[in-house]
């Protein structure tokens, strides 16, 4: 079977033509394709929303879950069978709305899955409300006096709750992506890679354009990415959004923290005991019975 | 004839868990069987906790409100149980001051080293019951050994002394000799994790809640020996969506909670609906709504277990009545995820999730791990493919080498995953699919347990109620008992309407629950009309059913 970005295809995309997400999926289909993994060995788990339909135009295994439990689901996933590459995506509404409180503890448990969030800052499947990322003031059919809530920082989340990889990119930057994603993939852990994702229909601000001219690549600035207090200042500057790898530190994935976690994948190892009555009295003997 | 409750009352915090589980040790290594019951308040130092152990020679597996032998650290403890004390009961207070006083604590401080309470009731309670000092000795060391040889000298010590007092005063209350027999005691809890591990369960995500921890603890312990995992979740959301991801890939998972962590669970379980994925929840109910009572007992979920969900959907509930059904019920419900495709609740409540019961004869001829996963699909494999009794074909695991990976959606979808399905025809053929397949289970798991053939009188009865009721029933003279029977309703859902149409022929039936509304009494007046034929008895006071609680209101039913 030939591994190209073809075979990592599937239907055309619904979504509207010039949406941020084409470039997430082409960046993801080119990083497995450069990394030679088979579409069968790849889960794709994903959200709700537009970005939660990227499984249906992507070429692996797909689960479409809730909205907002991507990250249990794929943990649930790579638990089950750690040879599968588990991937999860979906919108900034599913991870860091409704689904912040399991990205927090995803960076904290550090499981071998790897996270793409599609940042676009509206709620763009229900028609244009405002979203965690959006920035305050932010008017929309939700907020039409202005949103009222600071946008959430969701990479100094991250850095703050454990997290190992941490990465950003625009969507338009594909290859810059593609290999982010390649990294977090390779990276022994949980990572985070945030994608601002252009919503071309509901945000006329945030355009393309206007991203590009407020990203930094990171290694531009002389970031070291393995500095976590450069990596918060880094996120904390009001002056650029910065690109690039951003965080990443060697820490036990979850697999070396579990006791005596099998090394082959649990969905392939033998039945626990052939005889349940073996199963069942090695830990409920009968007491012994007292004779005087 | 043997059937003795003992209790022993003291702080929370001194040891009352220890000196009951000596007691179960050594009576139940005499070959007598028990029934405990503890009871403890939501605190975890100060406040009250009971132990009471029922010894028995006969297969009785209710409790009964009745003491025969209570030792109190406290004499105001005492208030709480004046309703189970009556005549015959010999009560014990460590008070001087008491009518009838055990001197725990001046009994404790004369002995060298450090010593409580618990040793020197038990060591009282050895003498009255007629239990051999060296086995108790043998139980006693056995319980403290892990804490070093001078907490277990100072114990014994403790343990000789009560026993010494207890003779000097007074003579036993009955003799237990040795019946050459013994056999397991296990909570539900611990029932269903075993259970779980005899269905090749290698994976649990659970929150922490009472009364349901225990399966938590018990399989965070047990599993990595055997190659698998415990992953505490930040919430039951996560901990359901956990094992669906776990079981979307083929490894049996499962989650135990009790009614808040269900209630978080309820989008989770139309999602394994809808994606014909096999979950096993187990579900401890305690009194709600909200918060409830943590650490008491009803069945108000029992409702939440059939109907919780968004939407139209199936799903299959089982109702173990004591720790051998619950034990084997694991298996059976691991399998009928898997056969089934869909999610599977258990039904347990606080008594049956932590009342520790003597089990015998059990069989372990039936237990299977049978599961339901294709490796080799072809090119027209659907993932929601029919067999001819309407079941799900096999699935494919994500990981098996196929042209075409699918996908697998909470969205409706065809049978072969497509999702952006607008077309009525396929809608409503999906909504008819996973429903049909469901209406042959009621042929796949025994639908409910029958004592007797009278059906002028029928008790029907759910989880841990149906124990007090069987035994109340057992005690009936015989031409009560030819004219009427106990029905447990072991599956809960899909109702099995085709099974249970003998009841319209039944005079009355008396449904035995432990909920105000009457969810059980719902049921069957739903499914089979016979709603005029119901009388019910229902108790909602956080408390177990006890044997004597029936004989009570056996005058209203006419029996």
């Amino acid at each position: 079977m030939t591994i190209d970005m073809a075979a990592y295809e599937r239907d055309h995309p619904t979504w509207c033509p010039g949406c941020g997400d084409f470039g997430v999926l082409k960046a993801l289909q080119k990083a497995l394709a450069n990394l030679r993994i088979a579409p069968y060995e790849t889960v794709l788990v994903s959200g709700i929303g537009c970005s939660g339909k990227i499984t249906t135009y992507f070429g692996g295994y797909g689960l479409h879950t809730t909205h907002g439990r991507t990250l249990p689901a794929a943990t649930g996933i790579k638990m089950a069978n750690r040879a599968l590459t588990v991937i999860a995506a979906g919108g900034d509404g599913d991870g860091y709305g409704i689904g912040v409180g399991h990205l927090i503890h995803a960076c904290r448990r550090n499981i071998d899955v790897t996270y793409i969030v599609m940042d676009n800052g509206v709620y763009g499947n229900t028609k244009g409300q405002t979203a965690p990322t959006s920035p305050l003031g932010f008017a929309s059919s939700s907020t039409p006096y202005g949103s009222i809530d600071v946008p959430i920082a969701p990479l100094a989340l991250a850095v703050a709750s454990g997290a190992t990889y941490v990465a950003q990119a625009v969507s338009s930057q594909v290859d810059l992506l593609a290999g982010l994603v390649e990294g977090g993939i390779k990276h022994p852990g949980f990572s985070l890679i945030n994608v601002f994702s252009p919503c071309v229909t509901y945000d006329k601000a945030r355009t393309y354009r206007w991203w590009k001219d407020h990203i930094r690549l990171a290694e531009d600035i002389g970031h070291d990415p393995h500095d976590f207090t450069q990596a918060v200042a880094l996120l904390n500057r009001e002056d650029l959004q910065p690109v690039g790898l951003i965080f990443q530190k060697d820490s036990p994935p979850l697999f070396e923290r579990l006791p005596q976690f099998p090394v082959s994948p649990l969905v392939s190892l033998p039945p626990i005991a052939e005889d349940p009555y073996r199963v069942f009295s090695r830990y409920f003997e009968p007491y012994p019975a007292y004779t005087q | 004839m043997t059937d003795f409750t003992w209790m022993f009352l003291a702080h929370t915090g001194e040891g009352v868990d220890s000196a009951g589980e000596i007691m179960v040790r050594s009576v139940s290594r005499l070959g007598y069987g028990v029934v405990t019951f503890r009871e403890f308040p939501s605190v975890i130092k100060g406040g009250m906790t009971s132990y009471e152990v029922r010894i028995t020679d006969q297969p009785k597996h209710g409790h009964r409100k009745h003491l025969d032998l209570v030792i109190a650290g406290a004499q105001e403890f005492l208030s709480h149980y004046t309703s189970r004390i009556g005549q015959g009961t010999r009560v014990m207070v460590d008070d001087a001051s008491a009518m009838a006083s055990a001197p725990l604590s001046a009994l404790a401080a004369t002995v060298r080293g450090k010593t409580h309470r618990n040793a020197v009731a038990l060591g009282i309670s050895a003498f009255l019951l007629g239990i051999p000092l060296d086995l108790m000795t043998d139980e006693v060391r056995r319980q403290f050994r892990d804490k070093g040889e001078s907490v277990v000298e100072s114990n014994l010590r403790g343990l000789e002394a009560g026993y010494q007092w207890a003779s000097e005063v007074g003579e036993a209350m009955i003799h237990l000799p040795p019946l050459g027999q013994s056999a397991p005691v296990l909570s539900g809890n611990e029932a269903m994790a075993v259970g779980a591990l005899m269905a090749n369960c290698r994976l649990f995500f659970g929150y922490p809640i009472t009364p349901a921890s225990d399966i938590l603890e018990w399989l965070a312990r047990e599993l990595p020996a055997v190659g698998g995992a415990v992953v505490q979740a930040e919430d039951e959301i996560a901990a359901l969506m956990m094992v669906i991801g776990a079981q979307y890939a083929g490894v049996r998972a499962m989650t135990a909670t009790s009614g808040p962590g269900l209630s978080l669970m309820t989008e989770s379980l139309g999602y394994a609906a809808m994606t014909e994925t096999p979950a096993v929840i187990v579900d401890t109910q305690r009194p709600g709504p909200s918060a409830g009572m943590p650490t008491k007992h009803e069945q108000g979920d029992l409702a939440h277990m059939i109907y919780a969900g968004h939407g139209d959907f199936g799903r299959i509930v089982l109702a173990p009545i004591d720790p051998g059904t619950a034990l084997l019920d694991m298996p059976t419900a691991f399998n009928l995820a898997e056969r089934y495709q869909c999610p599977v609740i258990v039904a347990s409540d606080q008594d049956l999730a932590l009342s520790r019961r003597t089990l015998r004869d059990l069989d372990f001829e039936g237990v299977s791990v049978d599961r339901k996963i294709q490796s080799n699909p072809d090119d027209v494999y659907a993932r929601y493919w029919r067999t001819e009794g309407r079941e799900p074909g096999p699935r494919i695991l994500p990981g098996t080498p196929m042209k075409t990976p699918f996908v697998t959606s909470g969205d409706e979808h065809d049978t072969r995953g497509g999702i952006d399905v607008e077309d009525p025809e396929i809608r409503a053929q999906m909504q008819r699919s996973r429903w049909e397949k469901l209406d042959s289970v009621y042929t796949a798991v025994e639908p409910f347990f029958r004592w007797g053939q009278g059906c002028d009188h029928v008790y029907f009865s759910v989880g841990s109620s149906v124990l007090p009721l069987l035994e109340w029933w057992l005690a009936l003279p015989p031409e009560e008992q030819d004219n009427s029977s106990v029905i447990a309703l072991h599956l809960l859902s899909p109702f099995p309407t085709q099974s249970l149409q003998g009841l319209k022929e039944a005079g009355e039936i008396i449904v035995v629950e432990q909920n105000y509304s009457g969810q059980v009494a719902g049921l069957l007046a739903q499914h089979l009309g016979i709603g005029d034929k119901i009388k019910g008895f229902r108790k909602y006071d956080g408390m177990p059913i006890t044997v004597e609680d029936l004989w009570v209101i056996k005058g209203k039913w006419g029996t």
